[in-house]
């Protein structure tokens, strides 16, 4: 494993300044993150927690008031960085008065492809995104499906190693959403890192390798998702044909007996949506409680 | 397979790729739809009589042609210039109000690198708008001064002058139509239109409002205008009689100081409308002080620019 | 306001202001040179920012002031129509304020005050008589001190010149023959023979410069011998060479190197004769040349300026011939000159 991160991101504070009288918003608050390449990683988080605040710190189009933000070692400020990095904002707009082939191509050309390299490449990632037959129509008529796709299509053109993508499944029709999912894991099967944001936890539950939960500005929780959904109060025994009774003595018992499979040993699941309310209620109940005891 | 190149701070392949994308917006926004009107109306010039006119026999009939130069070249300067305001206030902040600007600074695109490219395209559209007026104007102007130059020859040959004078007069009629000297104009107006859009350019990193620029843009224009009296009235104090008070010095330093000096532009214009000997040397330095204003504007504009956050 | 604000507006400020130090003086440098060549207007009068109107004022921030004085120009039609003289004489000011190297408008402005203005002055009845002459002669005045600033910007505009000429030729008005030599004595000498020719004839009508109108008439023919077809220039350069008091160097024509024929003579002489008794110009031995031509060419006494009654002009060519009709004005051939066989 390549010990550079694709995307690391070290006590990261972001402040606004307020509408009233200059008092600072704190939108991003002390946040690190470290996502491996090749990870799927996934950045969830109630409205105006900071989540797209932290991916525009990491693309750049945000300066840090303090800390770092690196992608492959690189920093995010620097244009350099933006080399390896795809990104599909939210709500996607290009410049509609050109055709989805034009679109692609001429964000291939700003990444320095030319040539046949960038038609074939245009036409490939066209056909990825299953727009070919809309190639030579303007954007000013697509529909949002079509605008995410061709977001998508911009995004890898220049086959970058690192994919952001902030709700890419937003206002997208479950059919196409289904396309962007089966595409995001393609896109992890050929090793490429991606950095998504979404509120649609189920889908980032399907998708991800590991999630970070962001919440006022700060990230409250951050780690495998197996780990996290996992209750570790509880343990799981999957037996084939087996009885109450066996429970106590199936540690000792299972190696010995012969014809009991231990099929898996585990903590029962919960889902990611009762842990991510479970963590947003507690840090509101923790705030209160601060707030009293002053 | 990433891509391995290391960006350059300044790639004139990516602003020439902004550039075109820009130029393509525009002209898909029709903007070039403006030129019906002009060529309506520099075609209509040519059966417009001056009211004075009273044909040859007033033995100034250049006056014919410069009156439709000065007419044509001064629509040219106005569209030009409003345009050049216009399109330059409008270009950063649709992008930025419809985010067309993050997937492009996603890219490794240095923030110089596209604002260069914007002005450039909206300063290539300008060019060729300008070129298109320029060739009617030549047009138009060379038929009116064939015609003109053809009562005069038979004029004067019935009025019994000799061949010499007859050449004379068509000759002197013929420095008034479609020459060099000619285009020094069209190019003054150009340089005009080049740097009220960088101008804009840099009002428009950190106007707010599009309204904002526009209307700013439009208060440089005019005061840089007289920007020259400004400034003569520091320097050649003696042609107003009383030397200013320190008061009237200090704002006329100060707006000589701050705002361009379109007077030079719309002064070399019109003396080649009036045939008006203009030396390469003028141009030349004209030349130089577009360049130096437009990359001033365009450094500070990236200078502002680079820092802002979307 | 945020220090990053702050910064910035500070850095735009110096970057803007560095460089104005830098441009200022190349600008005035140019801006001097293109003055001194007249490709650059002089600055507009103070009085005159004053009187300029919002849509001129506006024309001319905008950097149209050819276009704005073109404008004026038939706005001030209006003024003409409805006699409004001095409002006339503002808007021309403003408009070679605006566009100063265009002579067009000087040209005009001065006919506007010398001629219109002038005659409207002196034909009013509305006016006393005292009145009206000193009016008349205010613009006058005007109109020449009009062509004359016009010259001060275009000193070397022979129309301008030949206008001041006319206005100070003009019998209808207050002659001054001395002034109106001059001044087309700069015309000709920046214009073409058109210019010339105006000066000789001015010269011709003052006395005692008649050996210099001489000079001048000898110089156009050397030029262009087609001066010869013009008859008022042929009469006077024989009337001329008839001085008695030429030098010997002097050119002295004959009737026969200057008319195609006698008849010729005898007609141009005759209409010649009444300019000499009326307009003052140089007659010489005309009487005595046009009695030897009567008796050689036996003229008829209606014919003939010496009988009381006799025409007052010869129209044709062939006036033998001639019935008592006036025959209708055309152009004529010159028999004996190249290509007019």
């Amino acid at each position: 494993m390549n010990d550079v991160a694709a995307v690391e991101v070290h006590r990261l504070v972001k402040d606004f300044k307020g509408p009233f009288r200059g008092k600072k918003v704190r939108a991003v608050d002390e946040v690190s993150l470290r996502i491996a390449p090749g990870e799927v990683y996934g950045l969830i988080g109630p409205n105006g927690s900071g989540k797209s605040t932290t991916m525009k710190a990491v693309l750049g189009l945000v300066r840090p008031t303090s800390g770092n933000c690196t992608i492959f070692g690189r920093d995010s400020l620097k244009v350099d960085s933006r080399n390896d990095v795809g990104f599909l904002p939210e709500n996607p707009y290009f410049y509609k008065h050109l055709t989805a082939a034009e679109t692609v191509k001429f964000y291939g050309k700003l990444c320095g492809m030319r040539g046949r390299e960038l038609r074939n490449r245009a036409e490939e990632m066209l056909e990825l995104v299953g727009l070919q037959d809309a190639r030579d129509r303007r954007l000013r008529g697509f529909s949002k499906g079509m605008l995410q796709r061709i977001g998508l299509a911009q995004a890898l053109v220049q086959d970058p190693r690192l994919v952001i993508l902030d709700e890419p499944t937003a206002g997208v029709d479950p059919a196409g959403s289904r396309q962007i999912r089966d595409l995001i894991l393609n896109l992890k099967s050929r090793g490429i890192t991606v950095f998504l944001c979404s509120h649609l936890l189920e889908q980032v539950q399907e998708i991800c390798d590991r999630v970070g939960i962001m919440h006022e500005g700060a990230l409250v929780n951050e780690g495998r998702l197996d780990d996290l959904i996992s209750m570790h109060d509880r343990t799981e025994i999957v037996l084939e044909n087996a009885s109450e009774e066996l429970l106590d003595q199936i540690r000792t018992l299972v190696e010995v007996t012969h014809d009991v499979n231990l099929v898996s040993e585990g903590n029962p699941r919960t889902t990611l949506e009762s842990l991510f309310l479970k963590e947003t209620a507690n840090k509101r109940v923790r705030k209160s409680q601060k707030r009293l005891s002053k | 397979m990433s891509n391995p190149y290391k960006t350059s701070f300044f790639s004139p392949r990516r602003v020439i790729i902004i550039a075109s994308s820009t130029v393509t917006q525009l002209v898909r926004m029709k903007v070039f739809y403006f030129l019906a009107p002009v060529a309506l109306l520099f075609v209509g010039l040519q059966f417009f009589d001056n009211l004075f006119y009273q044909g040859p026999e007033t033995m100034v009939p250049e006056q014919q042609l410069r009156m439709h130069k000065n007419l044509c070249l001064g629509t040219m300067m106005f569209f030009t210039s409003l345009f050049a305001i216009v399109f330059t206030a409008l270009i950063i902040p649709s992008d930025i109000e419809d985010r067309t600007l993050y997937t492009i600074l996603c890219k490794p695109v240095p923030r110089l690198d596209y604002l260069a490219g914007k002005l450039l395209g909206v300063l290539s559209v300008l060019f060729i708008a300008m070129l298109v007026m320029d060739l009617l104007l030549v047009i138009t102007l060379h038929y009116r001064a064939a015609t003109v130059s053809a009562d005069l020859g038979r004029y004067l040959t019935a009025m019994n002058f000799s061949e010499i004078e007859v050449a004379r007069g068509q000759a002197e009629v013929a420095r008034h139509g479609p020459t060099l000297l000619l285009q020094y104009g069209v190019l003054a107006h150009f340089g005009k239109a080049c740097v009220l859009a960088a101008v804009a350019l840099l009002i428009s990193t950190f106007s707010t409002s599009t309204l904002f620029t526009i209307a700013s843009g439009f208060m440089i224009w005019i005061i840089g205008s007289f920007q020259s009296v400004a400034r003569d009235g520091i320097f050649n104090a003696a042609e107003y009689g009383e030397a200013p008070g320190l008061a009237d010095r200090i704002l006329g330093t100060l707006i000589s100081l701050i705002f361009p000096d379109f007077q030079l532009f719309e002064a070399i214009a019109d003396a080649s409308a009036r045939a008006q000997e203009i030396l390469l040397d003028d141009m030349l330095k004209l030349g130089g002080l577009t360049l130096l204003y437009v990359g001033i504007y365009t450094v500070l504009s990236w200078f502002v620019f680079s820092d802002k956050e979307f | 306001m945020s220090f990053k604000t702050l910064r910035n507006l500070i850095v735009v400020a110096c970057g803007i202001t560095g460089t104005g130090y830098l441009r200022m003086p190349v600008e005035q440098q140019l801006t001097g040179e293109l003055r001194e060549r007249k490709a650059i207007p002089p600055p507009i009068p103070l009085e005159t920012w004053g009187q300029m109107g919002q849509t001129s004022l506006a024309g001319v921030l905008g950097g149209l002031r050819s276009v704005m004085a073109s404008t004026l120009s038939l706005a001030a039609q209006k003024s003409f129509e409805e006699k409004e003289w001095y409002d006339l004489k503002k808007q021309y000011e403003i408009i070679t304020a605006l566009d100063p190297y265009n002579s067009f408008y000087w040209d005009h402005g001065g006919w506007h005050l010398a001629y219109n203005a002038a005659s409207w002055a002196r034909t009013n009845d509305e006016l006393s008589p005292i009145r009206r002459q000193f009016l008349e002669r205010e613009f006058l005045e005007a109109g020449d001190a009009f062509y004359h600033k016009g010259l001060t910007l275009l000193p070397k505009n022979a129309n301008l010149w030949s206008e001041v000429g006319r206005l100070w030729s003009n019998p209808h008005k207050r002659p001054d023959l001395a002034r109106a030599a001059e001044a087309y004595k700069m015309a000709a000498k920046y214009g073409n023979s058109f210019y010339k020719r105006s000066y000789l004839y001015i010269l011709a009508r003052i006395p005692g410069r008649e050996i210099e109108a001489l000079d001048i008439a000898a110089q156009m023919l050397i030029e262009n011998r087609r001066h010869l077809s013009t008859p008022t220039f042929r009469c006077l350069l024989f009337c001329l060479s008839t001085n008695p008091d030429l030098p010997e160097n002097a050119l002295k024509v004959k009737l026969g190197e200057v008319f195609v024929d006698k008849e010729q003579a005898y007609k141009d002489l005759y209409n010649y004769r009444p300019r000499v008794q009326n307009e003052g110009y140089y007659g010489g031995e005309l009487d005595k040349v046009l009695k030897s031509l009567i008796e050689e060419l036996k003229v008829p006494d209606h014919l003939n300026p010496f009988v009381p009654g006799s025409k007052p002009r010869i129209y044709d060519h062939n006036w033998r011939r001639e019935v008592d009709q006036p025959k209708i004005l055309r152009p004529k051939t010159f028999p004996g000159l190249p290509g007019q066989e």
